[in-house]
């Protein structure tokens, strides 16, 4: 009856209308969004800028991830057999083919992008709401962020995107990392003073405070020397350049905004993987992270510990891995000796007692944990790298584990999921069929080292996470002033640094909570190997490499390569809708 | 361009529209204009007054045929009863004509009694064009009108299927065969790259939007079924014409809706003469049009290596998952035509299975259109069509859009034939892998019912306010509400193992208003036809949706949909509103000098909200010009020529088919763009930008020329059309990337560059025998096309996603400037080696095979379309033929793709062509020619046997057939897919992808048998 008074109505309106002949004016009426360029509530601006670096930004594993680590000799993501061939977006970011058509490239560009302008936007609001309660600290706040979006999107793409948000029609310009990685550091050192520090004014470790500040300009001026002179041939790059400031070199600099940090109020863990745990959050050592809980109302992203995990390792029954993305032998092999260092590998110990071994010897756990959404067991995985057979538990066929009589999970030898009959044997070595290719056949997707370093948040699916993705964290912090003394010449003091990070890590207590073991000498290769060892899969690797000269080099799935691809390309279809940018050197449509 | 003629003539719906459309010179007017008459009163001396009578040649009066005397203008026409007056000069004749029967000249005698014969002259046959009508010989435009014979027979759900093949130029492609899905028709080629190539379709003067009417379907990682077709509402049976604009001149009254063409559907009208019932129902039994060619188990068993994959059933998952499906389909109605008006009444049910188990569809229907006219000669008449239908049905868990995980179908092609349906237990077994599920489990935890209700109705009022100036008022409703309810139980797969429940609804409304005057008038030999009219639509649609998770099992208390509080966790609630309004005005003149020579000018005006403030209005001009050859001096004694007509037309048509709101930015508040921006770590709403603004954006204009002949030789033994076509689409609306530090990462724009279509049409029919006892026609219609993306300003613009594991992001179309739109772009693939391993073609030679070495093949588009259609009757015996095909296309076969070699190393089931082709099971699946095949195929579409009963015994039945039908009853074809005819929507970045197979729901072949019976 509704439906025909409704009707009736219609009907009736309409012919008075009709009668009437009224023209309308075709303003277009929104009636169920807000019509406008922007608001003017300047804290959603800023909680929009920042939400920028969870959008995906810095913790999905095809974004920032993707391009400063499957590139680097320390990670790669292959085709599988029939998964992650997807067109050969991945491979390419091994095999340095990317072109000026890759999608996660292009996703990357567009993500730093979005980034940028939503601090822009958030500043213009500010700017707007002069009397704002927060209005200095929050002003302060966005252009420290603009400077680490910049800073990053210059990094990888030798370019940025800019629009003065004080000016009216200001033109869009480009900023280029040569010239511009100066100015990034007299900004962020001029807003110092109108940040807080860490904790003051309800800041946390998820914002841009003072130490966030430090954190990035010793970034800066560690990598100053590579944006200046990006494409040295020899990767002789000049990093004892005097400051911006003519006060000391950039590595004095990067040696006094660490060791700000370092004598501040920070504090090593004693067990690594707590910095890459659920409750990571507060931790000690995290200086500027991307914030995520898992509440099931702001995505998030549990990509770094998802993505390396075997599709048959369920860490409950409704959870699994993607088997995709592994560790590649060059880094591999670094830690020759050193498989007892902290940093390496750790058994997971359950309340009782019992330890999963991941040999074959522990054949039950206990069902102690459920996922919380779902009351499912929540079987624990040891951390750090996994090579070799794997053990796990399996499931029944009913929605469960199956599980001993005694109601224990019942753990058994693994096998690959899409290949059932292929033990889950996850070997160092990778030899491809071709050595450029990093593709697997079928009967190859078990191979390679597998990372366990983030852990897997099994809630809310497998896509979610509630651990935050350290942006800053004092491991850095001390491998960047290890590296600084170490390139002005303080070996001895960079021998100390990297020694602390060493011996302050603890083993678990199945090795009697022993200490890593302290280095005697350091080189070159030992430091960059140290480096590795601690910032491993942090987004990272591909800095470094640049700065010791070794991402040119051959290595698994990549011959020797050009140094324009040290830098990514400005996608294509930015350059085909914008006018004024120049494609990065090297790279021809 | 038209149809075959039949030799059914006097159509009644002929005769009803030739009340306002009568004379000899094809002019609306009951009277010539009295001006005239009295200049040739003045002329004469001798004159003497007649009365007479036109009938039929059943003897029934003929009201409103045209009596004049020959060489004069003085004239009149007929009255309800057939009589007329006229005052003649002593001994001269006088003509009469009647739209759908031979002119007749006779000695000017009173009391004369006039026989018309019914004319088979198919260009006398009156041809409904935008906001009018026209004989076929007065035509300037390139349009094509079919009537109910004509129509593509079998089970048809929608009327847009009613002219598949039938027609030159225009493609009908289903996106899925499951019952009442989308179909795509294409008039002449691709003229978009952005979705939505959707021709306007206008049912008894309401344009319709191509909006979706019923409600999305929840994606529980398997698809949700594809958009249902909006016109499945209309009963196919109450239609009596459809009529297909083709060209600019005949569209561009629609401006900017009328670049994808035009389609009129007009539903019938009561007969002439006593009032009638028919009763038509059929029932139809359909299966799968083939099975995909997959490893049996005993093959399987023989081709793996792993005894561990032998499960030791043996299951052909195909014939589990499909069904001879029934159909049934029961249509009542009972019509009237009087002096004064007509009735038509209808109702009608149709169930439909569908061929996999558990879906079906299910519609009622109903109608009345009634007529009447009132006051001095019919001055006012009234009008009003209105129809109502319920749609219920029942989905399953399968569409296009399937993530990676894939969708029923493929489940079932994949599924490994040593796997039994059932456990030891009873239970469905289970796969126990993730990705991979035992296909009638799915179907088993997922129910997805639709209900859509929806309404169009219609009134129409014509007022005559001098003789020859006519005002037209129009007022349509189309209203429609839908509601979805999509449930997967808690279940043993690691897709929502727990549960989920949503509820879609979708209510959309359109109110139209139109009012517009027409004035016909003669000087001398000039005929002048000229409208004007202003037009006023709006559209609103809105949506809700909520879900539910965490539900209880399956048949465990109450299901969601009947309380979806009964039990689980609330999981969002959203909705949107929307509105948008046209508003027009239009103009057209036709003007025809003595019949020879045709000219037609319009220009519609329209403005839209959705385009943007500097851009609301766009004006859409056409021109035409017509000369009927056959009437020059030079023609007339040669009598093997009854037509001969050339065309030419030229016109803008508009294309406003884009989202609304797309000039405007927006902003709103939403936690997912937030952050926990302090230390007590809640969560602050961040501010999303969902739009860039783009106050420029405009329609897309279509630039067409079209050059026709039309023909008709030897007292019409060989009938037809010849048009050449120039479609040409400028300022395309595209979604593209923005300039960087835009609010978004694209905006809508119209873009430089244009797409290109060109082509030949033909159509060719004959009488080939007519005698008493036996009558053969055929006619056959064709097409070319050429399609060229011209001059984007982007290198390229891709779209067409495949799907699959391993192909996440995988483009398989490409639109790239001096390439056809709907080229693929992929591997080449050179073969296998002596190891099975793939071969392709490393263009960089670079001894890497990469994305880089992917090349550009022509295309999807086939260069050559045709219908073939005959019907013979034998005394009480007829039957027809309908075949269809087409050449020169390709498919990229994503069925194939998924059914790949590398499945035989992970426990499911092969594509048995490539297991005996010895590839190797290690290759990794890659989008590459291997999958590229030709979509050249013949199909009989439709061949039909009827007997017609003879009644003449019987007073109280008029007619009885009885008939059996077969649909798609063979196809000759290379392609390996289940059907060459196909589209499945895997549009990418709102571009729309062409050419690609990935079956979600198999086409079928049917058999039904049927009986009509008038009383």
């Amino acid at each position: 009856m509704n439906f025909i008074n409704k009707l009736l109505q219609t009907v009736f309106s309409a012919l008075l209308a009709g009668s009437i002949f009224s023209c309308t004016d075709l303003e277009e009426q929104v009636i169920d969004e807000v019509i406008g360029g922007q608001s003017s509530n300047p804290e959603s601006a800023m909680a929009a800028a920042y939400g920028q670096l969870a959008e995906g930004t810095f913790t999905d594993h095809g974004l920032v991830f993707g391009l400063q680590e499957y590139p680097t000799d320390e990670c790669m993501l292959p085709t599988r057999g029939s998964d992650w061939g997807d067109g050969g977006k991945w491979r390419a970011l091994t095999e340095f083919t990317w072109g000026t058509n890759n999608a996660q490239v292009s996703g990357t560009w567009n993500a730093l992008n979005s980034g940028i302008t939503k601090t822009l936007t958030a500043i213009e609001s500010l700017e707007e709401n002069p009397d704002y309660q927060n209005y200095e600290l929050f002003l302060a706040e966005a252009r420290g962020l603009l400077a680490f979006y910049t800073y990053t999107t210059l990094d990888l793409f030798n370019q940025a995107p800019y629009r003065d948000p004080f000016t009216d029609n200001a033109p869009l310009v480009f900023l280029q990392a040569d010239t511009e990685i100066d100015n990034l550091i007299a900004e962020v050192e001029s807003i110092i003073p109108s940040l807080a520090n860490l904790g003051e004014n309800n800041t946390y470790n998820g914002r841009f405070t003072k130490q966030a500040a430090y954190a990035l300009l010793a970034d800066m001026y560690l990598n100053r020397a590579v944006l200046k002179d990006r494409y040295n041939a020899s990767s002789n790059f000049n990093f004892t350049e005097v400051a911006i400031d003519n006060s000391g070199n950039d590595m004095e600099k990067v040696i006094y905004y660490t060791s700000l940090l370092i004598d501040g109020n920070f504090s090593l863990e004693s067990n690594y993987f707590d910095n890459f745990a659920i409750d990571n959050t507060n931790g000690s050592e995290i200086i500027f992270a991307v914030a995520q809980e898992n509440d099931n109302i702001r995505s998030s992203d549990n990509d770094f510990a998802y993505m390396s995990t075997g599709r048959a390792q369920k860490p409950t029954p409704d959870n699994r891995g993607t088997n995709a993305s592994n560790v590649e032998p060059e880094f591999y092999y670094t830690w020759d000796n050193n498989h007892d260092d902290p940093r390496f590998h750790r058994y997971y110990q359950y309340a009782d007692g019992t330890w999963f071994m991941n040999d074959g010897t522990t054949t039950s756990v206990p069902a102690e944990d459920t996922r919380p959404d779902t009351g499912g067991l929540w079987f624990h995985f040891n951390r750090g790298l996994q090579v070799g057979q794997q053990y796990g538990p399996t499931l029944d066929g009913k929605g469960g584990f199956n599980m001993t009589a005694d109601g224990r999970i019942a753990v058994s030898k693994l096998f690959m999921e899409k290949n059932t009959t292929i033990p889950m044997d996850y070997t160092p070595d990778l030899n491809f069929d071709n050595p450029l290719a990093a593709v697997f056949s079928q009967d190859q997707i078990n191979r390679g080292v597998r990372n366990f370093k983030w852990e897997f948040d099994p809630e809310y699916g497998n896509g979610s996470s509630a651990v935050d993705v350290p942006l800053y964290r004092l491991g850095g912090i001390y491998v960047m002033r290890a590296e600084a003394y170490f390139r002005n010449g303080q070996v001895v003091l960079a021998l100390n640094d990297v020694n602390t990070l060493r011996t302050s890590r603890t083993r678990e207590a199945l090795f009697n909570n022993a200490p890593g073991k302290a280095i005697t000498s350091l080189n070159e290769e030992i430091l960059y190997n140290e480096i590795g060892f601690e910032m491993y899969w942090e987004m990272y690797r591909r800095k470094q490499m640049i700065r010791f000269g070794t991402y040119d080099k051959p290595y698994t799935a990549k011959p020797e390569t050009q140094p324009y691809l040290r830098v990514f390309a400005i996608p294509q279809e930015t350059i085909d809708v914008t006018d004024g940018i120049n494609q990065n050197q090297g790279y021809t449509e | 361009m038209y149809s075959k003629i039949t030799q059914l003539k006097a159509k009644p719906i002929l005769i009803s529209l030739s009340v306002l459309l009568f004379s000899k010179t094809g002019m609306a007017s009951e009277t010539l204009p009295s001006v005239l008459k009295a200049y040739s009163h003045t002329s004469y001396y001798f004159q003497q007054t007649i009365t007479g009578t036109v009938l039929d040649n059943n003897g029934t009066p003929l009201p409103g045929a045209a009596v004049s005397e020959v060489g004069t203008d003085n004239g009149v026409i007929t009255d309800f009863d057939g009589k007329f007056t006229l005052e003649v000069k002593t001994g001269s004749q006088i003509e009469v004509s009647y739209l759908g029967f031979k002119s007749l000249k006779v000695e000017a005698e009173d009391g004369v009694l006039i026989t018309l014969e019914a004319d088979a002259a198919n260009l006398d046959e009156v041809v409904l064009i935008g906001y009018g009508k026209k004989t076929k010989k007065d035509l300037t435009g390139s349009v094509t009108q079919l009537s109910a014979e004509d129509f593509k027979k079998g089970v048809n759900v929608s009327p847009d299927n009613l002219i598949q093949g039938k027609v030159a130029g225009v493609r009908v492609v289903q996106s899925s065969g499951e019952p009442g899905a989308g179909v795509d028709v294409t008039i002449r080629g691709i003229g978009s790259i952005r979705s939505g190539s959707t021709p306007l379709f206008v049912v008894d003067g309401v344009p319709l939007s191509n909006e979706n009417v019923s409600a999305p379907g929840a994606n529980f990682g398997l698809g949700s079924s594809t958009a249902k077709n909006p016109l499945n509402f209309l009963n196919t049976s109450d239609i009596a014409s459809i009529t297909v604009l083709k060209d600019a001149s005949a569209a561009a009254i629609y401006g900017a809706r009328g670049s994808n063409g035009v389609v009129i559907i007009t539903t019938k009208q009561g007969e002439k003469g006593n009032a009638s019932i028919t009763i038509d129902s059929y029932l139809s039994a359909a299966n799968v049009i083939n099975k995909i060619d997959v490893l049996s188990a005993s093959e399987y068993r023989n081709a793996i290596t792993e005894p561990s994959y032998n499960h030791g059933a043996s299951t052909d998952w195909q014939d589990e998952l499909f069904r001879t499906a029934i159909t049934q389909n029961h249509n009542f109605s009972y019509s009237k035509r009087t002096d004064s008006g007509n009735y038509y009444a209808s109702l009608s049910y149709m169930d439909q299975e569908g061929i996999v188990e558990t879906s079906d569809f299910e519609r009622t229907t109903a109608r009345l259109n009634a007529e009447e006219s009132f006051f001095d000669n019919k001055r006012l008449k009234l009008k009003m069509n209105l129809t109502a239908s319920q749609i219920n049905e029942n989905g399953i868990p399968n569409g296009a859009n399937a993530g990676s995980d894939g969708q029923v179908i493929m489940h079932a092609l994949m599924a490994n034939p040593t796997r039994s349906v059932f456990d030891e237990n009873g239970d469905y077994t289970n796969f126990n892998m993730n990705a991979h599920y035992n296909p009638l489990y799915l179907l088993d935890i997922v129910e997805d019912k639709t209900e859509t209700l929806r309404v169009l109705g219609n009134i129409e009022a014509s007022l005559r306010i001098i003789d020859g100036l006519e005002y037209k008022f129009n007022l349509g409703i189309d209203r429609s509400s839908s509601e979805r309810n999509s449930t997967i139980y808690p279940n043993l797969t690691d897709r929502t193992p727990l549960g989920a429940y949503v509820q879609n609804n979708l209510d959309s409304q359109s109110a139209l208003v139109e009012h517009y005057l027409t004035y016909n008038f003669d000087i001398g030999k000039n005929n002048f036809e000229i409208l004007g009219g202003y037009s006023y639509q709006e559209f609103k649609f809105s949506g809700t949706s909520f879900s539910t998770i965490n539900i209880s099992p399956q048949g465990e208390g109450v299901s969601p949909e009947y309380n979806p509080g009964y039990s689980g966790v609330q999981a969002g609630v959203s909705g949107y509103a929307q509105k948008n309004e046209l508003q027009s005005y239009f103009s057209r003149v036709n003007y025809a000098f003595d019949n020879r020579y045709l000219l037609t000018a319009s220009i519609r005006a329209d403005g839209s909200t959705r385009f943007g403030k500097n851009n609301k209005y766009g004006y859409f001009p056409s021109f035409a010009l017509g000369w009927n050859i056959d009437r020059e001096n030079f023609l007339q004694d040669i009598e093997e020529i009854s037509q001969l007509k050339l065309r030419a037309s030229w016109g803008e048509t508009g294309n406003q088919e884009v989202q609304n709101k797309i000039t405007q930015a927006s902003y709103s508040q939403s936690a997912s763009g937030g952050y926990y921006l302090y230390n007590d770590y809640n969560l602050i709403n961040g501010i999303v930008v969902n739009r860039t603004a783009n106050p420029d954006l405009k329609w897309e204009v279509v630039t067409q020329l079209d050059l026709g002949l039309d023909f008709s030789l030897w007292e019409n033994k060989l009938y037809g059309s010849l048009d050449y076509y120039n479609k040409t689409t400028k300022d395309a609306i595209l979604n593209i990337p923005s300039e960087p530090l835009s609010p978004t990462t694209s905006v809508w724009k119209n873009i430089e560059g244009e797409i290109v279509n060109t082509g030949i049409e033909f159509t060719l029919g004959s009488q080939l025998v007519s005698t008493e006892d036996f009558n053969w026609s055929l006619d056959i219609n064709g097409a070319t096309l050429a399609n060229t993306v011209k001059d984007l300003p982007v290198s390229e613009l891709f779209s067409g996603s495949v799907a699959g594991p391993g192909l996440s992001g995988v483009a398989a179309n490409i639109y790239k400037s001096d390439y056809e739109a709907g080229s693929f772009f992929m591997l080449k693939h050179l073969g296998f080696d002596e190891d099975g391993v793939d071969i392709f073609e490393d263009l960089n030679n670079d001894d890497v095979i990469n994305s880089d070495d992917r090349q550009i093949f022509e295309g999807a588009i086939p260069n050559f379309t045709f219908g073939i259609n005959t019907s013979l009757n034998y005394k009480r015996w007829d039957l027809s033929l309908a075949f269809i095909g087409q050449t020169g296309g390709y498919l990229v076969n994503n069925t194939n793709l998924a059914l790949n070699i590398n499945n035989l190393a992970s426990d499911r089931n092969v594509l048995s062509e490539f297991y005996d082709a010895g590839a190797n099971t290690q290759n990794t699946p890659q989008l590459s020619t291997l999958y590229l095949e030709k979509s050249d195929f013949i199909r009989l579409n439709n061949a039909r046997i009827g007997y017609n009963f003879d009644t003449e015994t019987i007073n109280w039945l008029r007619g009885f057939n009885l008939y059996i039908s077969a649909q798609n009853l063979f196809t000759i074809t290379n392609y390996s897919g289940f059907d060459p005819l196909i589209n499945s929507p895997r549009s990418s970045g709102g571009n729309q992808s062409i050419g690609i197979d990935y079956t979600t729901y198999p086409s079928s072949k049917s058999f039904m048998i049927g009986a009509t019976i008038k009383l």
